[in-house]
């Protein structure tokens, strides 16, 4: 495999290397991309890419995530907190999307609203009522900064 | 019988869309409004043709399709209300109907209707749709509620960067739908690029070419409501291009759930090697790509939150505080009512005061006030007596005197029960019931019951169905398919058909109980659903399979408009008149047929060691429950009956009370379980409740006797 920025070799250590700043890293479920960071030149590129891609980072705004900082589930978060999305576990196929299509994508700000009876977020004036088995399941930063 | 009860399902989701495209057609160009639900899209509809429509989903919840015409700049177009999406690729009924409208019913104009203050979504949204390739325009709807909660962006901006017309509105009070007439005529396909990334993109490629002008519009779009329901009839065929192409069509056949996508296929106009060269080509992927949908979906949000970052939607802290003190709409309280009814606490207590005020409502103005006035004083003193002197004078045949008018006389029995017993009680019920379903209560619920649901092996999205059974078990059985899993399905369709009572009934039972005593009423319900969370609890355990996880929107609590409740009432009523009543005479002409033969004795007899012995019933009790074979609530009308001749004490109507509500589905019910679920999952329900319900009654009569003598 070759890098397509600059073709330098590409091998499995690159590919770690790119993830270990990544929160998701140590969370066991394999980073969302799969960016592989060539050596040579520091291009994240997909597995498989050919040609330098315009665009292969999320356009949501930039997380600026200290070294150490570790996602946690959203199940851990107190009535009232904001935090911001940043990957799923260990979620099914169906119920990822119907998550997505509620605007539940990495990036998102979310609020938690309620924890009993039922989870519910805000998340862009959307409110949205959740059983604990999918909170639990969505990693993310709490976000003191964001106020939205 | 068949053709009865298929009507008797659709006709308010379907008629007025079948009938209306009876109409001349003198429109030329068709106009769907598409979008997520709870935006306004009905209101908007009602605002641009100007004929009502039901505003939420009942009954069916899904499938209601509307059809209207409206003059837009010198033009008759026809207008279509569809169905509320979340996402087009979704394997929901609800989507299906909307998907297969947008892709064969040939519309020149899509207006995607909008939440205003929620922009993010409505560009998720808005990306699936422009990748159909169809002309659109973004109305922003809600924009009152937008502008209360101080939110900002640019209209103008945004429109530019979509290259279509965007129009915020305010559909409750009309603002902005003049604006929104004008610019259907400026609608454009909306300039939004999509990258899937380098594992998707050549898939499409290949799917593209072959599915590219293979979509034939004025389709025939198979709404699956009712068997003979094809509406072919009403095929929605404007003469739109045939324009489906580009990445919105291979883009869904990959994102669905591949049952899904199979179906999709079947009704694209492929040979049978391109049908398989698809299937194919997305086996690929999806072996490649795990999380498939999930991918797309990224990928067209990443489009969403480029256009977002360039109009963001922003918050107008000044515009905060003068709005909050000019807003009357959606006050404060009413945001802080909505948060109250999922609280574990106050939750509760409002669903008591909810259950309270329909008690009162239904159980005392609709059952004991109105009943009274026209059971006892307008039938009993006036029609009735009036009938049967007329009768009386022009027939001399004693046999016809007492088909018509006789103790099981089509005219004295079915009319009086049908026109003065329920028809003022689910009067009532409706008014109540359609202000609950405005204002937005019923998602609420279903956070305060989940938990509740998932013990019985059902998600939370089962609520619903459940409190549309409230209205109708009938059709609220028919919607159960909208859940996800099969033993959701099997769970619903048996606790419906076991201890949910359809309106009719529930109010009857109001009404009894509110002649005696509130208990008798506790009691009831209170047996009623143990006996729903054993059950329930008893299914889950025994069938195979897992229920779907619980995702629910929580629209904002919102005051209902009175002229929508009324208008909906209306229609609920018509259908109850057209429907409801004639069953009622064939099941008086039954019951006569079997007294004059001498059947019912013999049934009443029969049934005698049960219903006196083991139940401590009357043995007259034997045919309400005969009677309940028709119609729940007609059962339960002739305990009414019963009890009103004081032939009931409190023990026996707690009993009879308790047995009814468990007893059999009526007919149209229990057709539509053969059809939805098949008949052995139909017999075996049936086969269950019947013995089931005469224990349950068995034990509550021996257990509340042993207390009440102890």
């Amino acid at each position: 495999m070759h890098c397509p920025m600059c073709h330098g070799l590409l091998n499995a250590r690159a590919q770690a290397h790119a993830c270990q700043s990544c929160p998701l890293y140590h969370l066991g479920s394999g980073c969302c991309l799969q960016l592989i960071r060539c050596p040579t030149c520091g291009y994240h590129s997909l597995p498989g890419e050919e040609k330098p891609s315009p665009q292969v980072l999320p356009a949501v705004e930039p997380l600026h995530i200290q070294n150490g900082t570790a996602a946690r589930p959203l199940d851990e978060l107190e009535v009232g907190a904001r935090a911001c999305l940043i990957g799923f576990d260990s979620l099914n196929e169906r119920d990822l999307q119907r998550l997505v299509a509620y605007g539940l994508i990495p990036g998102a700000r979310l609020k938690v609203l309620q924890r009993v009876p039922a989870y519910i977020l805000k998340i862009h004036e959307t409110e949205l009522a959740l059983e604990h088995s999918l909170v639990k399941a969505i990693y993310v930063l709490s976000d003191p900064a964001v106020d939205r | 019988m068949a053709t009865k009860w298929s009507r008797h399902g659709e006709n308010l989701k379907m008629a007025s869309f079948v009938e209306a495209s009876e109409i001349p057609r003198t429109a030329t160009k068709t106009l769907a409004l598409v979008g997520q639900p709870n935006v306004g899209k009905s209101l908007v509809f009602f605002r641009l043709t100007g004929h009502y429509v039901s505003c939420s989903n009942y009954p069916g919840t899904t499938v209601e399709l509307y059809r209207g015409t409206a003059q837009i700049g010198g033009q008759s177009w026809q207008v279509l209300d569809t169905p509320g999406v979340v996402d087009l690729a979704s394997s929901a009924e609800a989507e299906q109907v909307t998907r297969d409208l947008l892709l064969f019913g040939g519309a020149d104009v899509v207006i995607q209707v909008a939440d205003a203050k929620n922009l993010e979504r409505t560009l998720l949204l808005l990306v699936q749709l422009a990748e159909l390739n169809v002309p659109m325009v973004l109305n922003l709807n809600l924009a009152d509620e937008r502008r209360a909660r101080g939110l900002d962006y640019s209209v103008a901006e945004l429109s530019r960067q979509l290259g279509i017309p965007v129009v915020e509105t305010v559909a409750t009070t009309g603002e902005g739908l003049d604006t929104l007439r004008e610019a259907v005529s400026e609608a454009q396909v909306p300039r939004v690029e999509v990258s899937y990334g380098p594992a998707l993109e050549p898939a499409l490629l290949a799917m593209d070419e072959v599915v590219r002008g293979r979509v034939r519009t004025g389709h025939v779009i198979e709404i699956q409501t009712g068997p003979s329901c094809h509406c072919s009839g009403g095929v929605v065929s404007g003469n739109g291009q045939g324009s489906i192409t580009g990445r919105g069509l291979p883009a869904l056949l990959l994102a669905l759930p591949p049952e899904n996508a199979t179906g999709l296929l079947g009704k694209l106009d492929l040979s049978p090697e391109e049908q398989e060269r698809i299937k194919r080509l997305s086996a690929d992927v999806r072996a490649k790509t795990p999380r498939l949908s999930y991918e797309i979906a990224v990928a067209r949000q990443k489009v969403a939150a480029k256009i977002l970052t360039k109009s963001p939607l922003r918050r107008n802290e000044d515009r905060v505080r003068n709005e909050s003190v000019l807003r009357s709409r959606a006050p404060r309280w009413v945001e802080r009512l909505g948060r109250w009814t999922v609280h574990p606490l106050w939750g509760i207590l409002i669903l008591l005061g909810v259950l309270y005020g329909m008690y009162q409502f239904v159980g005392n103005l609709g059952a004991q006030v109105m009943v009274d006035l026209l059971e006892e004083t307008v039938f009993g003193h006036y029609i009735n007596p009036a009938l049967i002197a007329v009768t009386d004078h022009y027939l001399s045949i004693p046999f016809l005197q007492d088909l018509l008018v006789g103790e099981y006389g089509v005219l004295t029995m079915a009319l009086t029960y049908s026109l003065a017993l329920i028809l003022p009680i689910v009067t009532t019920f409706f008014l109540a019931f359609g202000f609950l379903e405005d204002s937005g209560y019923f998602p609420r619920l279903t956070v305060m019951a989940h938990r509740v649901f998932r013990g019985m092996g059902l998600s939370g999205q089962a609520v619903l169905p459940m409190i549309l059974g409230l209205g109708c078990d009938t059709m609220a059985t028919m919607t159960t398919r909208t859940l996800e899993t099969r033993k959701e399905r099997v769970i619903a369709t048996l606790l419906l058909a076991l201890g949910v009572p359809c309106s009719a009934q529930l109010a009857v039972l109001l009404a009894m109980s509110a002649a005696v005593s509130p208990w008798i009423l506790i009691g009831v319900l209170g047996s009623v659903g143990l006996q729903m969370i054993i059950v329930g609890r008893l299914a889950a355990h025994l069938l195979p399979g897992e229920a779907a996880a619980f995702i629910m929107e929580l629209p904002p609590l919102r005051w209902p408009q009175w002229r929508n409740i009324v208008a909906k009432t209306r229609l609920r009523l018509v259908w109850y008149i057209t429907e409801v009543v004639p069953l009622f005479v064939v099941g008086t002409l039954v019951l006569f047929v079997m007294d004059k033969v001498g059947t019912l004795v013999a049934v009443q007899a029969a049934a005698r060691p049960v219903v006196n012995g083991l139940l401590g019933l009357p043995a007259e009790a034997a045919t309400a429950f005969v009677m309940g074979f028709f119609r729940r609530d007609y059962g339960a009308a002739g305990l009414y009956q019963l009890q009103q001749g004081g032939g009931l004490d409190a023990v026996q109507l707690l009993v009879s009370m308790v047995v009814i509500t468990l007893f059999v589905p009526c007919i149209a019910n229990f057709l539509v379980i053969v059809k939805e679920r098949g008949w052995r999952t139909a017999a075996a329900i049936v086969a269950f409740i019947l013995p089931y319900a005469v224990l349950v009654g068995a034990v509550v009569n021996a257990v509340v006797r042993a207390v009440l003598r102890g």
